[in-house]
């Protein structure tokens, strides 16, 4: 209902060079308080809790990690990377007792994650408006840290299966998901989105890292969403977002959403607009390849959804495996 | 030694444990039951209608973490966990163009609240389910029983068992062995009973006992130091219940300095964690350690309520012995 008013608002906002914390009805900052520091997070209440439980019907658990494995998928660069080593085996210990221990070391966006709201900053800011000079410092985010969230993330989750509602196993890296696709996949699979949702959506593209290689799951393109979805997701209240791609952003991005945001040269628009602005935690490299092959199996499109991130202090976001119940 | 350890046993127990089990495999041990390719152990306890019979314990919709802050505390004192940050916000009102923030995590598996993994403990040139040790748990891992196969596996219905509380204490002393009375009566007391395929979780207190990693000596602190925990009875306690893993708040899980018999009925006259050895190697149970209860713990105070929804998956972390864990209790 407050949607026109939006689209009136953006527009006399196209072209013009004001900072984006003087937009106040674009963002989410303030909504829930200046103090606040898990923004779409608020939607989910105990309500939603209680309803998203009532969907556990079969006893069925299904993960959504991909593995968490120098061999990946993960990233390829300096950033992303995961190194894993044993402190101590059985190797050469004979008969005797004792433990086999092993030491992780990971960048904390490497595979299956969530982008904090700290993750991104703008025009010298982070979400709710904080500024990033004084929050996010060597000690780490200290406003909008991922230990905010560590017993948030629990509510209804749902997956919008795009690649099976256009009939291709993965969609092109040239494909710009739009709200029509995510409404015409819901209708499809008759599922009515709610205030709180968890949304996963599906694109198959996880498939060309194990069927293509890491070369093409890194290609500069990867199917996503654009600047018409992130306004749907406001719109419908979601909690969070995740997709099963390098992150949910159509790469390379539109044009179009740089400059809405008032940063016409950035490539990452959409992490400005939902993490910052929005405050909408973004869940990337989500393995979703069982999920909606059972959802398809069974049409049954919802499910509880649990999938907390570490409780890392003052972090900026936090490997996870997240886990849909049905 | 099988026979030896078996006689801790009542006769009921040991014959019924026998009728049931074809003859190769041991009465004490659980290697076998679930199938010869098994790696998880206990948590084959959890099934749909436990999960679904969980999932019905969300009834407030109140959800609590039981993960300590991970980089804040540093309670194993040869296990630093380590937060960097890569990028910052400095610099951010210069910049033309936003930037993100990267972090990195440097993480002994151990050193936060996590899962003990079936792939963990090795004895006799043997882990959990009989499997070799030396070429199961090498340079790449644990091979077999690495914690990723219990990614999609810990959703149940947890039970706090607030043995501090019931005793009235802050936490329990030093050395503490904690029996199967203990917890049965803090369970009556609680009016909750206990099912197969549960997380059994066990409040000591001994969180609270945490100050500092090191003292300026470099001894070890209080909290690293003896620790109140499970023996011998309550291993075989947990096993009788069908439990499907067991938590405790503190650094070991299992009573420090270890009990004599303890050692003596594992067959490890020297090793210093038999309860470790009993549940991980030979039950294939899981123990978590480091698991933060007070807020949960005080909630079920509150209410009276102290069964939930327990979700405490660990990170799909390929072949690893362990897995840093942000535990959930859903009431």
């Amino acid at each position: 209902m407050r949607y026109p008013s939006l689209f009136v608002t953006l527009f006399c906002l196209v072209g013009s060079q004001l900072p984006t914390e003087a937009r106040g009805q674009e963002n989410n900052w303030g909504k829930w308080g200046a103090n606040d520091q898990i923004g779409t997070l608020n939607y989910i209440t105990p309500e939603t809790i209680r309803d998203a439980a009532r969907l556990v019907r079969q006893g069925k658990v299904i993960s959504l990690g991909v593995p968490v494995d120098p061999e990946g998928p993960c990233g390829t660069g300096a950033y992303g990377k995961i190194y894993r080593y044993m402190i101590s085996t059985a190797q050469g210990r004979g008969q005797e007792a004792g433990f086999a221990e092993d030491h992780l070391f990971t960048e904390v966006h490497g595979n299956s994650h969530w982008d904090g709201i700290a993750h991104m900053y703008a025009h010298g800011t982070i979400y709710n408006g904080y500024g990033a000079e004084t929050s996010v410092t060597w000690k780490g985010a200290l406003k909008n840290g991922i230990q905010e969230v560590s017993s948030k993330v629990v509510g209804r989750g749902v997956l919008v299966d795009i690649a099976r509602y256009k009939k291709v196993r993965i969609l092109p890296g040239d494909y710009l998901i739009t709200p029509n696709d995510m409404e015409g996949a819901a209708r499809r699979q008759g599922l009515v989105f709610r205030q709180g949702d968890f949304i996963l959506i599906h694109t198959g593209w996880l498939l060309t890292w194990y069927e293509q290689g890491k070369e093409a799951f890194w290609n500069s393109e990867s199917p996503g969403i654009g600047w018409e979805v992130s306004q749907w997701l406001k719109k419908v209240r979601a909690a969070a977002v995740a997709m099963d791609a390098r992150n949910v952003e159509f790469m390379p991005c539109e044009k179009e959403a740089a400059r809405k945001i008032g940063l016409p040269n950035w490539q990452l628009p959409i992490h400005v607009e939902l993490l910052r602005n929005q405050g909408m935690m973004i869940g990337d490299l989500f393995d979703l390849r069982e999920l909606a092959a059972d959802c398809a199996h069974d049409g049954v499109y919802e499910f509880m959804f649990v999938g907390p991130p570490l409780n890392i202090l003052y972090g900026t976001g936090s490997p996870v495996n997240a886990v849909a119940i049905k | 030694m099988r026979s030896f350890r078996k006689s801790g046993y009542s006769l009921v127990t040991a014959a019924a444990a026998i009728a049931l089990l074809p003859p190769c495999l041991s009465a004490d041990d659980n290697w076998g039951k679930w199938g010869r390719a098994d790696e998880i152990g206990t948590l084959h306890y959890i099934t749909p209608d436990v999960i679904t019979h969980a999932a019905s314990l969300a009834r407030q919709g109140k959800v609590y973490s039981l993960a300590l802050p991970l980089a804040a505390y540093q309670p194993s004192p040869n296990r630093r966990v380590e937060h960097h940050m890569l990028e910052t916000g400095q610099g951010a009102r210069e910049a033309g163009r936003p930037l993100w923030m990267q972090d990195w995590l440097s993480l002994p598996c151990h050193g936060t609240t996590h899962w003990d993994g079936l792939g963990h403990v090795f004895g006799q040139g043997k882990i959990y389910n009989g499997y070799d040790a030396p070429t199961s748990v090498t340079a790449a891992g644990a091979i077999k029983n690495g914690i990723q196969n219990a990614r999609n596996k810990v959703v149940t219905r947890g039970v706090l068992i607030d043995l501090a509380r019931h005793k009235q204490l802050d936490h329990l002393p030093p050395a503490y062995v904690i029996t199967p009375a203990d917890i049965e009566e803090t369970a009556r007391r609680q009016k909750v009973a206990f099912r197969p395929g549960d997380a059994v979780l066990i409040r000591t207190g001994w969180i609270n006992t945490y100050r500092t990693p090191f003292r300026k000596d470099g001894s070890p602190d209080l909290f690293s130091g003896d620790q109140p925990g499970i023996g011998w009875a309550t291993s075989q306690w947990l096993k009788r219940q069908c439990a499907a893993a067991v938590a405790l708040d503190n650094l070991d899980g299992e009573v420090i300095p270890c009990e004599r018999e303890a050692r003596e009925r594992v067959g490890q006259p020297t090793f210093g964690r038999p309860i470790h050895y009993e549940l991980i190697r030979n039950q294939g149970m899981m123990i978590g350690e480091l698991f933060k209860l007070d807020g949960l713990a005080t909630a079920c105070a509150k209410d009276g309520v102290y069964e939930f929804l327990f979700v405490a998956v660990p990170l799909n972390l390929t072949n690893a012995t362990a897995s840093p864990l942000n535990p959930q209790a859903i009431k």
